[in-house]
């Protein structure tokens, strides 16, 4: 591979995949909201609620 | 009376749910023979910066509509859009978000059909010994729904209902238990299976297996800037043509997912996240696989050659082959891989078509949630069958054209022009930025509101009057040349050629050259013609029919070389269009109804 191909390449590659991780953890590092009553997701609801 | 509880799961559910909708066979398939045909490396910087002014700030709307609109009971756009604004025509711009789906999902089911078939014949050997020429001619045979490859009778009709009973079933199971579970599945699987073939292509060597060039000459080819392209307006248009499709944007479905998400919910964060998640895998494994291997057996010059008739050939026609070279298990291995990923990107994208199909149906008619599903997927067959039937006259590249072209545009243009300037760009973007996990920079505001829609504009006005090779510098008020891809040139059929009456008595050549061979096999009369620039083009017709040319003669474009009784595509291409404007108007008076419905219970 040539030297611009190479960097060209490493540099895109390396920014998409930090940003896709970073937002990835992100949401997976969130916590759930606690003051929202009830929420959009099922995971998160008490069990007597879960439909 | 059965109403719409449908609800997520989690929200890492929702985002794999929202990726897969966005990533499907495109980011393989389409994605790399963009790049080759536009500039190479240098395709990738005006990709980027569509992504950036055109993809986030779309993905922002879309989320933002679809939250919005879920908040009064609306999961569709057509409701939606006539909560947005009370104009009347709104709710029917908003129909393009349940056609669109319908439709796309009719034909991309059949490709989904593929790959899963193809999962069964690479991992039953079906491939092995054939050589190039053998592999595509199977795909041929397989398109033929008279043909069978297996044994089984209408073998293509069989994997397509297959997979379309599949598509209803997870549908039928609701968001948590059906889309969001097969998400969780396919998307983690499509992403091994493409490190694993994007590792095997990287460490391909010249001289091992029959490969003629190391794994990096196509990434070489893929990578290097030509910076010249970057003021080709072609290129632009094929970047922001490709941000379109590779986040399913202008189409009804991320709406309809962010419309099961509450007001205080976060939908920054989800779409930011949802939306690189699908650009790794479109820009670091969609341009892994196919150009390097295919670069690596078959050289640059043949895959340009390939990549010319789109990437659907590239994958089913050719890959096959290339996967033969690494020996039997290896091959089953990889075309398992190969395929599987291919079924996993269309399957969690047909689910997200199937989605608002089914919401409409619940929120507007109060159908169960499987009978809705069932709903969804009668409306595929009916749309779908004539893809499968007349896949080789043209309908399916009508239904892609239409429905997965020109109505993604259309959509989205207006969509961003009632968001930034109907419903106003303060109530927009406090849905955008409320309940969000980070900081929209503030940036976006204004390439919302003047950026985003002109460039929408922009596009579709330059699909409209596309010139002939794309020379933009032939543009003048005299008129120009138009390209036959160009929205009125499709419209008055330039691309249909000599054969433009529905009903003939005779067949008139669609190339000029010289005619290589005459043949009758089977139940088929043949005529190969080769082109100047030694390519072949070939015709067939029903062997009631007979030609009148014969080897070694010299024909034109319009010369009859067929004489006997033919129906043209013309005839399957304009029905095709019909049906697809009656599916429009049929989905309208729908809307018109709920709309009545809805006024008299007063939750308008």
């Amino acid at each position: 591979m040539n030297t611009s191909a190479f960097l060209f390449m490493i540099i895109t590659e390396v920014i998409i995949t930090g940003l896709t991780l970073y937002f990835f953890f992100k949401v997976l590092l969130m916590k759930p909201k606690v003051d929202v009553n009830e929420d959009s997701y099922l995971d998160n609801d008490e069990p007597e609620t879960k439909k | 009376m059965a109403t719409n509880n449908l609800r997520w799961g989690s929200r890492i559910g929702l985002i794999l749910a929202m990726a897969g909708n966005a990533v499907g066979l495109g980011n393989f398939l389409r994605f790399p023979v963009q790049a080759v045909q536009n500039g190479g490396g240098a395709f990738i910087i005006p990709y980027l910066v569509c992504f950036l002014l055109m993809g986030i700030p779309l993905l922002f709307i879309e989320w933002s509509i679809g939250r919005f609109g879920g908040q009064y009971g609306h999961h569709t756009t057509p409701f939606a859009f006539n909560r947005m604004s009370k104009a009347w025509m709104w709710k029917y711009i908003g129909v393009f978000g349940i056609f669109s789906n319908i439709t796309i999902a009719a034909y991309y089911c059949y490709i989904e059909s593929w790959t899963m078939s193809y999962v069964y014949h690479s991992a039953t050997g079906t491939f092995s010994g054939m050589n190039q020429t053998g592999v595509a001619a199977f795909f041929d045979d397989y398109l033929n729904i008279f043909t069978s490859t297996t044994g089984i009778p209408f073998e293509a009709i069989i994997f397509f209902l297959f997979c379309l009973v599949l598509n209803t079933w997870v549908l039928s199971r609701g968001l948590s238990g059906g889309v969001e579970k097969a998400a969780k599945i396919g998307m983690p699987l499509l992403i091994f299976f493409g490190i694993f073939l994007a590792i095997k292509a990287i460490f391909l060597k010249a001289g091992h297996d029959g490969a003629i060039n190391d794994g990096t000459v196509g990434l070489n080819f893929l990578w290097t800037p030509q910076y010249s392209s970057l003021t080709n307006p072609k290129v632009w248009l094929a970047a922001a043509g490709q941000i379109f499709f590779t986040l399913s944007l202008g189409q009804g479905s991320v709406q309809c997912y962010a419309a099961y998400v509450k007001k205080k919910d976060d939908i920054a964060l989800n779409a930011m996240s949802a939306g690189w998640m699908n650009e790794f895998v479109e820009v670091v494994l969609g341009s892994a696989i196919i150009i390097p291997i295919s670069i690596g057996y078959l050289g640059i010059d043949r895959v340009i050659e390939l990549t010319s008739f789109g990437g659907l050939g590239l994958g089913f026609r050719t890959m096959p082959f290339l996967f033969q070279q690494w020996g039997p298990v290896l091959a089953a291995m990889a075309g398992v891989a190969f395929f599987g990923l291919l079924f996993f990107a269309g399957i969690t994208s047909s689910l997200a078509m199937g989605t608002p199909v089914m919401s409409f149906l619940i929120d507007e008619f109060k159908w169960r949630r499987s009978r809705a599903a069932i709903g969804f997927g009668v409306s595929v067959l009916i749309l779908g069958l004539p893809t499968v039937m007349f896949f080789q006259k043209g309908v399916f590249d009508e239904y892609d054209y239409w429905a997965g072209t020109v109505s993604l545009v259309l959509f989205a243009m207006f969509e961003a022009v009632l968001f930034a300037w109907v419903f106003g760009m303060k109530k927009g973007w406090s849905e955008i930025t409320g309940g969000a996990d980070i900081k929209v920079p503030g940036v976006f505001k204004y390439i919302l509101k003047f950026v985003t829609p002109v460039i929408l504009i922009l596009v579709f006005v330059t699909s409209l009057i596309r010139p002939a090779n794309d020379d933009w510098s032939k543009v003048s008020i005299t008129g120009w040349a138009l390209h036959p891809e160009s929205i009125i040139a499709k419209i008055r059929n330039d691309h249909i050629g000599p054969n433009q009456r529905y009903f003939s008595d005779t067949f008139y050549a669609e190339t000029s050259g010289t005619v290589d061979t005459v043949f009758v096999c089977e139940n088929k009369s043949v005529i190969a013609i080769k082109k100047s620039d030694n390519s072949v083009k070939t015709f067939e017709t029903a062997v009631s029919n007979y030609a009148i040319v014969k080897k070694g003669d010299v024909v034109c474009t319009g010369d009859a070389i067929f004489s006997g009784r033919f129906i043209n595509n013309v005839f399957y291409i304009d029905m095709s269009r019909l049906l697809l404007v009656t599916l429009f108007f049929v989905i309208c008076c729908l809307i018109f109804v709920a709309y009545r419905k809805r006024k008299k219970e007063g939750t308008l």
